[in-house]
């Protein structure tokens, strides 16, 4: 069991505490970090998009609201907050107040199953895997809900094609997740990050490259990030899935993309690149002499720093391909998604079948 | 089965959470209600007809392939797990599997059922 | 108490002023202007108005920037009537102010757009330099920053347009169309 559990536990029976409580309050604790995380993460997400994509058009993002700009994002979310709410005539209401809340809430459940360092893991289960990517096809029926719903033809368009974009790039996402769980052997994700800790060569993305890049493509495509955004440029033509919603409603779409660009860019780091590994193979914190307690937090926030590490340099580069391309229409993405993505997923299985098997022989 | 109860907490958790964040707008938000603004956007013009329309019948075509695929990715996450100890004779039984799927995907594309003209 | 308003209507204000998101609605020459606003020498982005959301209910400001014809009237007026409160307008440029150059005798051209829907800052010139509208968001920063909580609803219904005056759907029809075009002369 981890440290933090441990404390926990040992301090919950020094002062004689009930069993369900020692249940709940661990569970909400948990719930408050990856709530506090989510919110600080997204507010630095958010800014730090602006600033560097200002960078790379020469100019300076926001640098007025805080020193550098840091109070941008709550200087919008505030505003977002007590911004009018619409309520369009045609509407099906049920449904139109639903979207949102679908498209934030399994976003926010999906923080729970990624394993931060070895002590925090929040929800430990022998199936993570699956129920990462099951949870996250909640959010593309989301959007159909909003797009459907509002009373606007061009949204129907625009949520349909968003959909059905998203659900293409499902297939290559699932089929690369199969080739991981071929060469791990179990679709634990604490399990898949422990298999990968010698060095940088045990990684996976070593032996599965071709799959590193199918999956990194199909979660741009589900991120409805450029080069596919599509759905998001629709906004700017007639109308796209979300124009009817005003407030806070938005907000919840706004930052549930961000929030979903950073779980993803976790999610690849714990498969393909290590999780919390360090690439070296031994920890930092290994290296001090300090009493045992010591050296197991300073582990546990090391190897937090290096997951951080990992998945920022994933979203520097998903922001730095969103400076530098055009988007490609609905048709071609699907096209590229159906042509090309899925046939190399299925071709990628047989490669890591076949590269297990002769690692077991050999 | 006891463990998933976890995660359904914290499903319910998040939802009343992002419930609770809707509900404090709708609270604290001015409120004009206003013909005019509550009619369909469409850049400014008059929107004159119904908002539900008949769309292309092609998107039927994607969700029926997506459901298939799926389906069969379901069945290949056993054969993923257990690879190791069932050895070499599992792979060629999912190698028949997939190639008679293969089969059905490359009959959809030289048909051009996914195109959209 | 009069403290924790205050601090309350500062916090308020201030997040609404310094994120004021603007609608794209460029139909003239100043769109150019505005548009090389938010290019890389001026930058609009610094006083967070990076994003220009396209759908009314997303934006909060409305930079009216260009000629307002009799044509694109009642499309004026039915997107300013479908943004969100709270809401503010900058008419952009000469002709947006007061009909500008076109004054004169132009058939076609209203003069002036706050004679369809009520404008918080007229910016002159023809056309303004980027500088000039960056100016003019700090205006009405300061301006939203003088606002209060208490006398919210009161402000908000202190703009009014003719629709809100008279609350019907007969601007839908072609008989209104003909009222506004009669507006400009």
């Amino acid at each position: 069991m981890s440290i933090f559990y441990l404390i926990y536990i040992e301090f919950m029976i020094r002062i004689n505490a009930p069993h369900w409580l020692i249940f709940a309050l661990w569970h909400l604790i948990s719930f408050i970090f990856i709530a506090i995380l989510l919110v600080i993460t997204v507010i630095i997400l958010v800014l730090f998009e602006r600033k560097y994509l200002a960078f790379y058009t020469r100019r300076k993002g926001p640098n007025r609201v805080g020193t550098y700009g840091c109070l941008q994002t709550i200087a919008d979310a505030i505003k977002l907050l007590f911004k009018e709410n619409i309520e369009p005539k045609n509407i099906d209401k049920m449904i139109y107040y639903t979207a949102p809340l679908l498209v934030f809430s399994p976003i926010m459940t999906v923080w729970f199953l990624i394993p931060f360092t070895s002590g925090i893991i929040p929800f430990d289960s022998s199936c993570s895997l699956l129920l990462f990517m099951a949870i996250l096809s909640i959010p593309i029926l989301a959007t159909l809900f909003a797009g459907f719903s509002s009373g606007n033809k061009y949204s129907l368009i625009g949520g349909l094609r968003a959909c059905t974009q998203a659900i293409s790039s499902e297939i290559p996402l699932f089929l690369c997740l199969i080739s991981i769980s071929i060469l791990s052997g179990s679709m634990n994700l604490d399990s898949i990050v422990k298999m990968q800790n010698d060095s940088i060569f045990q990684w996976y993305i070593f032996p599965n490259i071709l799959g590193f890049i199918i999956f990194f493509i199909s979660a741009l495509i589900v991120m409805n990030r450029t080069p596919f955004d599509l759905p998001e440029a629709e906004s700017e033509l007639t109308a796209g899935y979300h124009s009817e919603y005003s407030g806070m409603k938005f907000a919840m779409f706004f930052l549930g993309e961000y929030a979903l660009t950073f779980i993803l860019s976790a999610f690849i780091a714990t498969l393909f690149l290590g999780g919390y590994n360090s690439p070296m193979g031994f920890y930092i914190s290994d290296l001090l002499n300090l009493p045992i307690i010591f050296q197991e937090f300073l582990k546990n926030i090391e190897q937090f720093i290096w997951l951080m590490l990992k998945t920022g340099i994933l979203i520097l580069i998903i922001m730095w391909i969103r400076a530098s391309y055009p988007r490609l229409t609905t048709e071609k993405t699907l096209i590229f998604s159906w042509y090309i993505l899925t046939p190399l997923a299925i071709f990628n299985i047989f490669i890591m079948a076949i590269y297990k098997l002769l690692r077991s022989i050999l | 089965m006891q463990e998933f109860g976890v995660i359904f907490i914290f499903i319910m958790l998040s939802f009343i959470l992002a419930f609770c964040m809707l509900i404090f707008s709708i609270l604290c938000a001015p409120k004009t209600k206003n013909k005019v603004k509550e009619l369909p956007y469409e850049c400014g013009n008059i929107v004159n007809t119904d908002s539900r329309i008949k769309y292309n019948i092609q998107f039927l075509n994607y969700a029926i392939l997506f459901l298939i695929f799926d389906i069969e990715i379901i069945f290949l996450f056993p054969f993923a797990i257990s690879y190791e100890i069932l050895g070499i004779f599992s792979l060629i039984e999912i190698t028949i599997f997939i190639g008679l799927l293969l089969l059905g995907l490359i009959y959809v594309i030289r048909k051009k059922l996914l195109r959209f003209n | 108490m009069h403290i924790i308003l205050s601090t309350i209507d500062n916090i308020y204000n201030w997040a609404r002023s310094n994120s004021l998101w603007p609608l794209t609605f460029a139909t003239s020459c100043c769109g150019i202007e505005m548009m090389s606003a938010t290019a890389s020498n001026f930058d609009i982005a610094r006083f967070g108005s990076e994003v220009f959301r396209a759908s009314p209910r997303q934006a909060d400001l409305l930079i009216i920037a260009g000629t307002i014809t009799h044509k694109m009237a009642p499309i004026l007026l039915r997107l300013y009537e479908q943004m969100a409160e709270p809401k503010y307008v900058i008419a952009m440029g000469a002709c947006s102010c007061s009909g500008g150059m076109f004054k004169n005798d132009s058939y076609s051209v209203v003069y002036g757009a706050d004679k369809i829907i009520p404008v918080d800052i007229y910016l002159p010139m023809c056309p303004p330099k980027p500088e000039a509208l960056i100016d003019a968001i700090k205006k009405l920063q300061h301006k939203i920053k003088q606002e209060s909580l208490i006398n919210r609803d009161a402000y908000i219904r202190s703009h009014k347009t003719n629709l809100q005056q008279k609350d019907d759907l007969d601007i839908l029809t072609l008989k209104e169309d003909i009222q506004i075009f009669k507006m400009g002369l």
